[in-house]
């Protein structure tokens, strides 16, 4: 779980209005936020920073919308409800089937394609599949392996 | 540089400075007309360009609203790009030439349920402007250039292509200098070609016909100006092109003759937004074909899941094709055929485009094998329904009090077999190289917008002539891939710059003629 301090610096890096503490109600959601962005992309060996990061990046971006909050609030209900329990509670296989359950939901579509948006664009995430991003600055693959395939069959001519 | 007056009803009005705008305005220009070039998008330098698919989608996309119908994505029916240059900036360079019976889809495929019609021109009438067109792009494997040297991706298909007895496998025909030509770079293998060439390798309106115009003191380039509406005379020749400047302001430029390129969903647009007393449905509309028979390509992607590395991203974007499908054979089960061509993606492009809506593992145990992802993208002919096209909403306003455009798109009956024997080639190419998984998916955005204001021979089949030239109205020019009787199966840029040699050809012509 996350510390109370590494709570208000997110809530800074998210662009929380003003000097307002996170309420206890917002730091639960945030967790939940950022435990379904770990059922969305269930990488191993990606540190769970990565997925705060991602969740602090969605919410500062939904929260500008007029409907976020009334969408956040239906959204993890309907959550705990196709649990049969409070969400957090559940083992991964329960959360999994109870996203599952709500995979059709606007909260889910809106959740899941922001943050598909900035996990596949954030540099851990990138590090971790082997993709390294911007080349220009070193020189592009011209002299770097962009013809260095070498497991193909020779042509038999 | 050169300005010219809004009062001066001698120039030639261009909208839109991409493949189509941007030739055209140069040809012009190069022969002695004076020609002012509406672009709703802003200018970028080569330094403005960073490997940054997030920050160039920004600075280059068309994020106007629209609406699309039918299979369309209904937020996004099309991946177009408001900026000088336009879609050349985000284009991927496949420059590949329509093959004859591709001119003639009516008699080649007397295909049911289809508004096709044949081309009013033929490939030999093109073939002096696609030669033209070649030496103007740089398109590897002419003009000197050698091929454009293969990347990972463009050698396993060749390799697979090779197994399966293809024939026509190549990396000619990309407009990406494969040595230095034309003042440009040779490739440095970047990748990020659809964010933007950084070093200007890959052929772009924005650094050649652009600049090239300028350069003739006949040519006046308005960024951030916004065509709103076509106007004309009491004759019904057009006379002057009404548009929003970047402030909003609205301007009025008097021209001689108007040149839409727009492409395809903002040229008819833009005819439909200028009705009239005259013209109750819009302009060139009168036998009722704008924004009718709009065509994009049958499109399938294809991931293989391949046993070694393959990093896809290092190099072109596509880098190459083979063209042993593009013949048309009904035993394959459809009319017409297709390309197969090497493509890339990033992880983020991965997620979205090929595993859009996907989560959990079947996401990430693809994602886990990002490395050894090899990707095609297959372009296939479209066949013409006159229901596929654009409309205008009739409530919904842009930022300029524009209706919005609604797109809409349905398969022909011909696509699901073209697509279904496209994705099993793809799936036998992947497997003869021993892939463990091939992922084929539809890609529900066009990038490839034709059609919806066509040529035709008879006027009541289309909206403008073999010339480009509205079959209603002497003086305004269709001048971008909204010109195309049928797709084909190629990639369009090549033809719309053939198609833009050749339109402004026409034009000095007439112009000396005393026509125009």
């Amino acid at each position: 779980m996350l510390t109370g301090a590494a709570l208000a610096g997110l809530a800074v890096l998210a662009g929380c209005s003003g000097d307002e503490q996170e309420t206890p109600e917002e730091a639960k959601n945030f967790d939940t936020l950022a435990a379904l962005i770990v059922v969305l992309f269930p990488h191993q060996n990606i540190n769970k920073s990565v997925y705060e990061d991602v969740a602090n990046l969605v919410r500062a971006k939904l929260s500008s919308r007029e409907d976020w909050a009334r969408l956040q609030e239906e959204g993890l209900a309907a959550l705990s409800a196709a649990a049969g329990a409070l969400w957090p509670s559940l083992e991964m296989e329960g959360r999994i089937k109870a996203t599952k359950a709500i995979s059709e939901t606007r909260f889910f579509q809106t959740v899941y394609s922001s943050a598909l948006f900035e996990f596949y664009s954030h540099p851990v995430v990138w590090a971790h599949v082997g993709y390294p991003g911007s080349s220009a600055e070193h020189g592009g693959y011209i002299n770097r392996g962009f013809d260095d395939i070498d497991w193909l069959p020779e042509a038999s001519q | 540089m050169t300005v010219f007056e809004q009062t001066d009803d001698s120039v030639v009005v261009v909208i839109g400075s991409g493949a189509g705008g941007g030739v055209l305005a140069n040809e012009l220009a190069q022969a002695g007309v004076d020609v002012v070039c509406l672009e709703a998008g802003g200018r970028l330098s080569l330094s403005d360009i960073v490997n940054d698919e997030r920050v160039m989608d920004e600075r280059m996309t068309w994020h106007d609203q629209r609406i699309g119908e039918g299979l369309l994505n209904p937020h996004f029916p099309a991946w177009m790009c408001k900026t000088v240059g336009g879609t050349t900036m985000h284009w991927t360079a496949t420059s590949v030439r329509l093959a004859a019976h591709e001119f003639r889809a009516k008699t080649t495929y007397a295909i049911a349920n289809s508004s096709a019609i044949d081309w009013p021109l033929t490939r030999d009438e093109l073939e002096p402007f696609y030669v033209q067109a070649e030496a103007k792009m740089g398109v590897s494997g002419t003009n000197g250039l050698p091929p454009l040297p293969m990347n990972n991706t463009m050698k396993l298909l060749a390799a697979g292509a090779r197994i399966l007895g293809y024939k026509h496998v190549t990396s000619t025909g990309v407009a990406i200098n494969s040595a230095p030509y034309d003042g440009r770079p040779e490739c440095q293998q970047i990748g990020f070609c659809k964010s933007g060439c950084v070093i200007g390798a890959k052929w772009s309106t924005l650094y050649t016909e652009i600049p090239k115009a300028e350069a003739t003191g006949h040519f006046e380039l308005r960024p951030n100006s916004m065509a709103l509406q076509i106007e004309h005379d009491e004759a019904g020749r057009i006379s002057a092109v009404v548009y929003a400047d970047r402030g909003g302001a609205i301007k009025r430029q008097r021209a001689r003759a108007v040149c839409v390129a727009g492409n395809a969903i903002e040229t008819a647009r833009l005819l439909l937004n200028s009705n009239s007393a005259m013209f109750p449905d819009g302009l060139a509309n009168g036998a009722g074909q704008v924004g009718k028979s709009y065509l994009k390509h049958v499109v399938v992607g294809a991931l293989g899941f391949m046993p070694g590395e393959v990093h896809s991203y290092r190099g072109a974007q596509q880098g190459g094709h083979i063209a042993d499908e593009q013949r048309n054979d009904v035993s394959r089960g459809f009319a017409g055929g297709y390309q197969i061509e090497s493509a890339a993606f990033s992880p983020l492009s991965v997620a979205r485009i090929a595993f859009g809506g996907k989560w959990g593992p079947d996401l990430t145990d693809a994602m886990e094998d990002y490395t050894r992802i090899a990707a095609t993208f297959i372009t296939g002919e479209d066949v013409s329904q006159s229901g596929n096209g654009i409309r205008l909403h009739p409530e919904l306003k842009d930022q300029h009090g524009l209706p919005v455009p609604i797109v809409h798109y349905e398969d022909h009956e011909n696509a699901g077999p073209m697509r279904a024997h496209a994705a099993n080639s793809a799936k036998a190419l992947f497997e003869s190289l021993g892939a463990r998984r091939v992922a084929p998916f539809k890609v529900n955005m066009a990038t490839h917008n034709l059609g919806a204001c066509r040529m035709s021979a008879a006027p009541k089949d289309g909206v403008c002539n073999r010339w480009g030239r509205a079959h209603e109205i002497d003086n305004l020019y269709i001048s971008d891939g909204s010109q195309f009787s049928s797709s084909g199966s190629a990639n369009p840029t090549l033809t719309i710059v053939a198609l833009a040699i050749r339109q402004a050809a026409h034009i000095r012509a007439a112009m000396a003629a005393g026509a125009l």
